[in-house]
């Protein structure tokens, strides 16, 4: 090669480097050990809401290979972004199983809308709640609260649509988003028709919705205490039809109808000096399902008798951490379901789970967390609760773009 | 009537003032400076935190609502924090692409920028070191790059502010007279540090920075990577440690208990008493009397 062709593909590839969307992947590996067998641990639930936490999963398979006895390869997530243009930024997160690859987000964002507005749209995070718009490795916990895993499914609500929300000019921090989705969620919301395996081709029994399916407002508020102290409250609602296809279940059922989550989060976060905080956050969710229940009305599995079906259930979780430095923290957590009501009748409302963690990070990049479970919230299939004890070893590794830190 | 209307908006954006936000200290008093009272400045972040790690809390969103500009540090010094806090403010006159975003350390050459980019290495900046600031060669170039953008934003107190920046560039040369001169009496000649953050003065006045307290970029020192300072203050005879103010203090103490070396507690920025620029180099300069 000649010194000329040498300088041109430098120069080459400087200008590439220049274009090179910020490229990050994140891994996240565990051990688990737990007092129930993963035979039987797949066939557990939590009754009314979770229906098996193993083999039977709506999108639920990351949050309960976490738990698998043994080694595991929770996920691997890619994420590019850069600026599209003068309008807009992108910004895909690639979520990469051992088998499969998927789109867990692809979002555009622009602020050029003036009067202090964001607009996102493609398929994201919603901004519900406090803990749903982050990402799985930002958790100061393995898993996902329970409250969300019954509702809206072990990676929380993600969902294709569009999202406006404005920051108001106010001597207090007020901000509020309207988010319209297609409302595919299968724990709560869902789009598809309802029909029997062996009706006939044309013999629907619920024909599915329309998109856009499902609605999501939210407004959030802060105030600092001091410059150090902060409070943080929101009230977020989501509302939709839901068909829940659950025909290829043990006990096969479906259920259509109308679905309402209303979300209230309340948060405080105290730093000491630049790396020492002590943090509390909790949500409480409420969740009322107002429809129908289609069960097979004989083994020819080509008709359904239906029935009235009214759920209303609530949840919550409340996280306590505290970091002594960069490097080290610690933390609990409390969480369950104190409201499980199926039409008009209490059902297992004593659903709690006590989680210990602490963490090590020997720099930004990296973390490893021990984790201990206590779960009494899962009841076997003779209706019988089980007392599930684990730990967790947690590796989460991350190379490439630094991103930047959420409160 | 509506002669009246416009007259009186026309008169209302007239008087209206630039809002002006900062991400540190050092740059509030550099824009306060030129500008005197003529523009609204507000600070995102204190001067006593580690700069890289400012706690990104919503009310600092409000501060960018506003903002007509956005004067930033730049060579990642914000990169932990700022971006989601200017997406969020839905502001996009401080998008950075636009006029109303300026980026200081495009104005300086940096030093220190790796050859090799790994994080093995710590969390190095790839663009070079961004403590930019103290060095006191650069604030003269620092503030007339905010002046420059001033004059585009603010035209018709462009006279002033050239005014205001022509007499504080002149009054701070001096003060970088006094500074070589008492720099030079120095006794403390080479010296130890916790993060690299006072690389560009002790470049500019020839001091030996022969150590950091921590052993790369943002990791926290060993106890056996303790030991090795130990000897190494002990076998080159160092006599001082510049201990920023957000780092724990607790390593320094160590080592001063068992070398009987000197502790400074030395700022990056501005805060508390040291209320200006001049104020931050008199405290650093008076560390090495």
């Amino acid at each position: 090669m000649s010194k000329k062709t040498i300088l041109t593909s430098a120069l080459l590839l400087t200008s590439l480097n220049a274009f090179t969307p910020n490229i990050s992947l994140n891994t996240d590996m565990s051990y688990a050990t737990k007092n129930i067998a993963n035979s039987e641990f797949g066939h557990l639930e939590i009754p009314a809401i979770i229906h098996g936490l193993g083999g039977h999963s709506h999108g639920g398979e990351e949050a309960s290979a976490m738990n698998e006895d043994g080694f595991n390869l929770n996920y691997v997530e890619l994420g590019l972004s850069a600026d599209v243009d003068q309008l807009f930024s992108l910004t895909s997160f690639f979520h990469i199983s051992e088998e499969s690859i998927a789109v867990e987000e692809a979002f555009f964002t622009t602020n050029k809308l003036g009067f202090n507005t964001k607009l996102k749209g493609g398929k994201f995070r919603s901004s519900f709640g406090r803990i749903n718009e982050k990402h799985h490795h930002t958790y100061d916990f393995a898993e996902i609260p329970l409250v969300y895993h019954g509702f809206l499914g072990s990676e929380g609500l993600i969902e294709k649509g569009l999202q406006l929300q404005k920051t108001f000019d106010l001597p207090q921090y007020l901000m509020a988003g309207v988010e319209v989705f297609a409302g595919e969620n299968e724990n709560s919301f869902g789009t598809g028709n309802i029909q029997a395996v062996n009706a006939e081709e044309d013999d629907i029994a619920v024909k599915g919705n329309d998109s856009p399916n499902l609605i999501v407002g939210y407004v959030k508020t802060a105030y600092d205490l001091s410059e150090d102290t902060t409070i943080l409250g929101g009230l977020s609602v989501a509302s939709g039809e839901h068909r829940i296809d659950h025909l290829e279940d043990e006990h096969p059922h479906a259920l259509s109808g109308d679905t309402t989550i209303v979300g209230i989060d309340l948060s405080m976060k105290k730093y000491f000096d630049s790396y020492s905080y002590l943090s509390f956050e909790s949500e409480i969710l409420y969740r009322e399902l107002d429809g129908k229940k289609y069960e097979y009305a004989d083994a020819a599995q080509d008709s359904f008798a239906s029935a009235d079906l009214n759920k209303k259930q609530a949840g919550f979780y409340a996280n306590l951490v505290y970091a002594f430095d960069k490097n080290y923290k610690i933390g609990a957590r409390y969480e369950g379901f104190f409201k499980n009501e199926v039409n008009g009748i209490d059902k297992e409302d004593d659903l709690y789970k006590t989680s210990l963690m602490v963490e090590y990070a020997p720099s930004e990049f990296s973390k490893i967390r021990l984790q201990y479970n206590n779960n009494r919230a899962l009841y076997n299939e003779d209706e019988e609760r089980q007392n599930l004890h684990s730990f967790i070893l947690q590796f989460n590794l991350s190379i490439g773009a630094h991103a930047a830190h959420a409160y | 009537m509506k002669k009246l209307l416009i007259l009186a908006i026309l008169s209302s954006l007239a008087f209206a003032k630039l809002n002006v936000v900062v991400t540190y200290p050092y740059i509030a008093d550099l824009v306060d400076n030129i500008t005197g009272d003529k523009v609204n400045i507000k600070v995102l972040a204190t001067g006593d935190r580690d700069p890289h790690h400012i706690v990104p809390k919503p009310s600092l969103i409000l501060k960018l609502l506003k903002a007509d500009i956005l004067i930033s540090n730049g060579a990642s010094l914000e990169t932990a924090w700022l971006e989601p806090l200017v997406t969020n403010a839905g502001n996009s006159k401080i998008n950075k692409n636009s006029n109303g975003f300026l980026d200081l350390s495009q104005n300086i050459k940096l030093i220190e920028k790796p050859v090799n980019i790994t994080r093995a290495n710590g969390d190095v900046h790839a663009e070079g070191n961004p403590h930019f600031v103290l060095d006191p060669y650069n604030i003269k170039p620092l503030t007339l790059a905010i002046l420059a953008r001033l004059k585009t934003l603010d035209p018709k107190n462009s006279d002033l502010f050239v005014d205001n920046a022509t007499s504080f560039i002149s009054s701070f040369e001096k003060k970088i007279k006094v500074y070589e001169s008492k720099m030079s009496k120095t006794k403390y000649k080479s010296i130890i540090q916790y993060h690299p953050s006072f690389n560009y003065f002790l470049k500019r006045f020839g001091i030996k920075n022969v150590a950091n307290i921590e052993p790369l970029p943002g990791v926290t020192p060993s106890s056996k990577y303790i030991l090795k300072l130990i000897s190494i203050i002990k076998e080159k005879n160092i006599k001082l440690i510049l201990q920023d103010v957000y780092h724990k203090k607790d390593t320094a103490e160590f080592l001063s208990k068992k070398t009987g070396i000197k502790i400074a507690s030395t700022p990056h920025d501005l805060y508390g008493n040291i209320t200006s620029i001049e104020k931050l180099f008199d405290t650093i300069v008076r560390n090495f009397e």
